[in-house]
């Protein structure tokens, strides 16, 4: 019952987003045809375009149509390129999924250990030091490390190796969530060990780090799944910036042009398809939770 | 206690000592935030400009002032916005419950799972691009986490005995929410206004490197970053303040919210 | 189980490793390969319908006219083997070169060319700018043995530049043309990749270039370092301030480039619709200054809506027209009765940095004489519908593409002409640009096309800024470019040495 009413609320939060996106964008200034055909366009053109892709209807009747064709799966076509736009989404995902992964591998690869070791030494020496390195490292702009890491390998020290192109990306966006990462994860095993069966376990003599890693890392695998599914989201929003730096044909770049050129099916693709995304993980997240501790569904 | 200390004062210290910078700036700098003297493009950083002169000739000390000046505007103002819009429907929301509650949170919801970045880039781009259109946008962006905020902290309280009493005997519910709610939530609200001080002048500084955000010739750090980066093999320096700018004055936020964090919660 | 942990992210750190191998392998390079970066995706891969001039460079490779334009700028005959001029100027007679094939195999018929004109003399074809304007003096096509017929209406202002239309054979909804590449695959937003026609008629002259992909990159900064890194070949169209970044590999080409760039100013807007209002602009405006500090000195002082390139009409003298003078800037905005200036909206367009960079320095040109300019930055798609369309602005500063015809580009200032966005209303100029598209000599032509140019900056219908020069960053290895006098990138002209 619990699921259902989940699922429903989530449809009802997606109609809202595709409302909320369709109305914004039909606001704005600047209509797609002339953003494709700039100053030197014909009357004839204008006209005979705004008819064949069928700009002219009224509003209310364009966002019906629209979605009557979603429900198809049919996204329409872009207005800028003349493409189908799911072909447009499908050929540029993989560049943002890879970008999306490998990010998401090296801030795992780095942010875990690193939360994990700042948790076994709290409150002793190298601590302070990890927490400011941590604090500057959430406090550096994506678009300035980029830069800086475009220059260091991309001029000072000519870098080449396979998949190069989306490496320096992928390390870049990282940067910006290793520090939070970390931080998160010292939090949770933190609180963790306040609980019972830690504070029994160090009485009866075990060593602190010891218990961390042995049990304390079982019992947080939930709240792990809550970080992961976090940093993916942030992660793909983080692409928006790092590929329009990098000039990465992926997802993130392809918002950025179609908002510069009013091409609304594709914006409004794009929009539904990453709220499709992010209403989906925080709901397999939700549901994760609830397999694994019934108790939280009365919450 | 001590390395609490440290983070108020290096925090509350950087903001002290940026705003009096900028002041004396604004009112003994030789030079004009936008005047333009090409013959002297480009130069590295001296005695007569601290920080270099930019592609225009323009100094870049000055420029980085104004430019923080109007990162703390914009960071102020929005936060403002948030802050105020964002706890009154939250604390609304949270006490009027039901059907009521249910709508106005189901927005809130689309709203947050829009990634920041691409609703203000949306928004920019229907309300155009600009200082005020930035505070408004930024605002918005902010408004869902308050809300949350105090929506949760307002559930929390409603169902409390003294809450329940005060009712019976008749107090408004303007008297509930100021003396009962508000108390309690505040501690949360300074870390959270504290935190999303970072974020918006993150977002700001993105906006405007898109070119989105605060317009030319009026230097936000983030266009500054923008028009710097041709430059930055021959001049270095003209793209390393406007960065280390941003990080320091993200970086005091966050440790001001840490601050605050020990101060009001035990948890964390 | 840490264990686990671990293997599970570096199996997801490969997994995205290997994706991007992939995405490496697709690039692989065949032989005599090069990329060239443009700067925007092209907007129709149609010559009959294609609008910008950047799409019009790399059309010019896959389409070819009856007429064709060389590197000096003279036309010759191209699918046409010759023709004939009526003494009239009414009729031309085009014999079609035999043995031209299609790209799809077809030969090339006075039928097809017949047809290629037809599909877009259609009122429901969307046309651009050039197809249209022949659609208006088209009376007739006639194909008479291996000749094709054209009848016009009334004398041609572009005379047989007219005919430079790419010709086309379309099939289930694709067009195929005659010439030495041919579109292989267009990728939205990436790039647009071009293979060489190995069955084009006039093969012999063209040089060992197999394929060229036009690398999409809107940044320039991102281009400079794809350059760099050899990931780009021909950066043509190279913004000054990055000439010493082209590394040792590479050598710069200069000319200068058919493009105007212009303050331009909304005659209708108060107080601007005041001649002495914008006389005294004019005084206050420092070109050298503008074109040292946006471009860096590349670029030459233009006096009128032409660029100096188009030597046979540029009317010179309108450079001197209006000097630089402070004083008389001065003394005219008192005459006009603003002794105090007053304050201005300048809205650019963020995307041009050129234009953005001039908008500056004018701003604090204009400060001199009293008038405050406020500088609003907006992006190009608010540009184009609010400035450009509804003409709700003050000042704006952009750039006009010169057309093969000099009548595309100064019919727009005409009254009546949708694309004037300065809103310039001029009976003589307006009589004498209809004189020019009635006018059957060239040299009465080039009179009156100086003539009008006199009167636009006279009246000061808008501050012709300048003509940025045409630069172009090419790796020493490839032999062969030459700047056109238009917007033109010939492939063909290529080799590239081993």
């Amino acid at each position: 019952m619990f699921l259902i009413k989940k699922i429903i609320s989530s449809f009802l939060t997606l109609f809202l987003v595709s409302l909320i996106s369709f109305t914004v964008l039909k606001v704005i200034p600047g209509d797609p045809l002339l953003s494709k055909l700039g100053t030197e366009a014909t009357e004839q053109q204008i006209e005979t375009l705004n008819k064949e892709l069928g700009l002219d209807k009224p509003k209310y009747l364009a966002y019906v149509d629209w979605i009557s064709d979603v429900s198809k799966g049919d996204m329409g076509e872009s207005i800028r390129f003349s493409v189908p736009v799911n072909n447009l989404i499908k050929k540029r995902m993989g560049v943002t999924m890879n970008l999306a992964l490998l990010s998401m591998g090296i801030t795992i690869l780095i942010g875990f250990p690193l939360g994990l070791f700042s948790a076994m030494i709290n409150k002793k020496r190298g601590s302070d030091i990890i927490s400011t390195i941590n604090m500057i490292g959430v406090s550096i702009p994506s678009f300035w490390s980029g830069l800086i890491l475009m220059m260091i390998f991309g001029v000072y020290f000519k870098v080449s190796f396979k998949g190069v192109s989306l490496f320096l990306p992928a390390l870049t966006l990282a940067l910006s969530r290793i520090s939070i990462t970390s931080i998160y994860l010292k939090n949770i095993i933190l609180e963790e060990l306040n609980k019972d069966y830690v504070k029994a376990a160090v009485a009866k003599g075990r060593n602190k780090n010891n218990v961390i890693v042995t049990d304390v890392l079982k019992n947080i695998m939930l709240p792990m799944i809550t970080i992961i599914s976090g940093l993916f989201v942030k992660i793909l929003a983080g692409s928006v910036i790092i590929e329009s730096l990098f000039n990465l044909p992926g997802l993130g770049n392809l918002m950025v042009l179609a908002v510069e050129n009013r091409d609304f099916p594709v914006v409004q693709a794009l929009v539904l398809y990453s709220s499709i995304i992010v209403i989906s993980v925080n709901l397999f997240t939700d549901l994760l939770y609830c397999y694994v501790d019934p108790r939280i569904k009365i919450s | 206690m001590k390395k609490i200390k440290k983070n108020l004062l290096i925090g509350v210290g950087f903001f002290v000592i940026l705003i009096i910078v900028i002041i004396i700036t604004k009112l003994f700098s030789p030079y004009e935030v936008t005047q333009i003297n090409i013959s002297n493009k480009l130069t590295s950083p001296s005695v007569h400009h601290f920080f270099g002169t930019d592609k225009f000739g323009r100094d870049i000390f000055t420029r980085i002032m104004e430019g923080g000046k109007i990162a703390l505007y914009v960071g102020v103002l929005s936060i403002f916005i948030g802050l105020l819009v964002g706890c009154s429907l939250g604390m609304y929301s949270g006490y009027m419950g039901g059907r009521i509650d249910e709508f106005i949170m189901r927005i809130i919801d689309a709203f947050m799972s829009f990634p920041g970045i691409l609703l203000a880039l949306m928004m920019i781009t229907a309300f155009g691009a600009g200082t005020a259109n930035t505070i408004i946008v930024i605002g918005i962006i902010n408004i869902p986490h308050f809300t949350r905020l105090s929506r949760g902290e307002t559930l929390k309280e409603k169902d409390k005995n003294y809450t329940l009493s005060a009712i019976t005997r008749g107090a408004g519910t303007f008297w509930i929410i100021k003396n009962y709610i508000f108390p309690n939530i505040r501690g949360k609200i300074i870390i959270a206004t504290t935190l999303s001080f970072g974020v918006s002048i993150l977002t700001e500084a993105s906006l405007s490197y898109l070119g989105l955000g605060v317009q030319a010739p009026y230097p936000s750090w983030g266009s500054m970053l923008r028009e710097s980066q041709i430059y930055f093999i021959s001049s270095p320096w003209y793209a390393l303040f406007p960065g280390v700018f941003i990080t320091l004055t993200i970086y005091s936020s966050n440790l001001l919210g840490e601050y605050f964090r020990e101060k009001y919660n035990s948890k964390g | 189980m840490k264990k686990k942990i671990v293997t599970l992210f570096i199996s997801l750190f490969l997994l995205g490793a290997c994706g991007s191998e992939k995405v490496s392998k697709e690039n692989m390079v065949p032989s005599n390969k090069i990329v060239v970066r443009i700067t925007q995706d092209p907007d129709f891969l149609d010559p009959h319908k294609a609008v910008a001039a950047a799409t019009g460079e790399i059309l010019f490779n896959v389409f070819e006219g009856l007429i064709k334009i060389d590197s000096n700028g003279d036309l010759y005959p191209a699918l046409a083997e010759s023709y004939k001029v009526s003494e009239d100027h009414l009729t031309y007679t085009f014999k079609i070169r035999k043995g031209v094939k299609f790209k799809n195999g077809v030969e090339l018929t006075p039928a097809l060319v017949k047809k290629s004109y037809e599909r877009f003399l259609d009122d429901a074809f969307p046309a651009n700018r050039i197809a249209n304007e022949f659609k208006k003096i088209s009376k007739s096509i006639e194909v008479n043995g291996d000749e094709v017929i054209f009848e016009l209406k009334n004398a041609n202002a572009t005379g047989i530049a007219a005919f430079m239309v790419g010709i086309v054979y379309e099939e289930n909804n694709k067009i195929y043309g005659t010439g030495p590449y041919y579109i292989d695959s267009y990728l939205p937003g990436e790039k647009v990749i071009v293979k060489k026609f190995n069955d084009y008629w006039n093969i012999s002259e063209v040089g060992n270039i197999d394929a060229v992909e036009f690398k999409i990159i809107k940044d320039d900064q991102s281009a400079i370092m794809a350059f760099q890194m050899g990931e780009v070949n021909i950066i043509h169209r190279l913004f000054a301030g990055y000439e010493d970044m082209i590394g040792k590999n590479s050598k710069l080409i200069k000319g200068e480039q058919n493009l105007v760039q212009l303050l331009a100013i909304n005659n209708n807007a108060e107080p601007l619709n005041n001649l002495k209002v914008r006389q005294a602009i004019q005084y206050a405006i420092d070109k050298k200054e503008i074109i040292e500090g946006a471009s860096l000195g590349e670029a030459s002082i233009v006096g009128s809506a032409s660029s100096p390139i188009v030597k046979s009409i540029y009317n010179k003298d309108t450079e001197n027209l209006y000097l630089y003078n402070i004083e008389k800037a001065k003394e005219l905005l008192k005459e006009a009765g603003y002794p105090n200036g007053f304050e201005l909206t300048l809205k650019a367009p963020s995307n041009y940095q050129v234009h953005v960079d001039s908008s500056q320095i004018i701003k604090e040109q204009l400060a001199k004489i009293g008038i405050t300019v406020n500088i609003q930055e907006i992006e190009w798609g608010t540009w184009l519908s609010e400035v450009y369309k509804n003409r709700n602005y003050e000042l704006t500063v952009i750039g006009f593409e010169g057309k093969p015809s000099p009548y595309t580009t100064f019919s727009r200032y005409m009254s009546k002409d949708k694309r004037n966005m300065i809103n310039f209303s001029n009976n003589s100029y307006d009589q004498i640009l209809r004189k020019i598209s009635t006018e059957n000599s060239d040299d009465k032509r080039i009179e009156l096309f100086k003539e009008a140019q006199e009167i636009l900056t006279k009246n000061v219908a808008s501050v012709f800024l300048q003509a940025p020069n045409y630069i172009v960053a090419i790796n020493k290895n490839i032999d062969g470019f030459k700047i056109y006098p238009c917007y033109v990138l010939d492939l063909s002209l290529l080799n590239l040495k081993k």
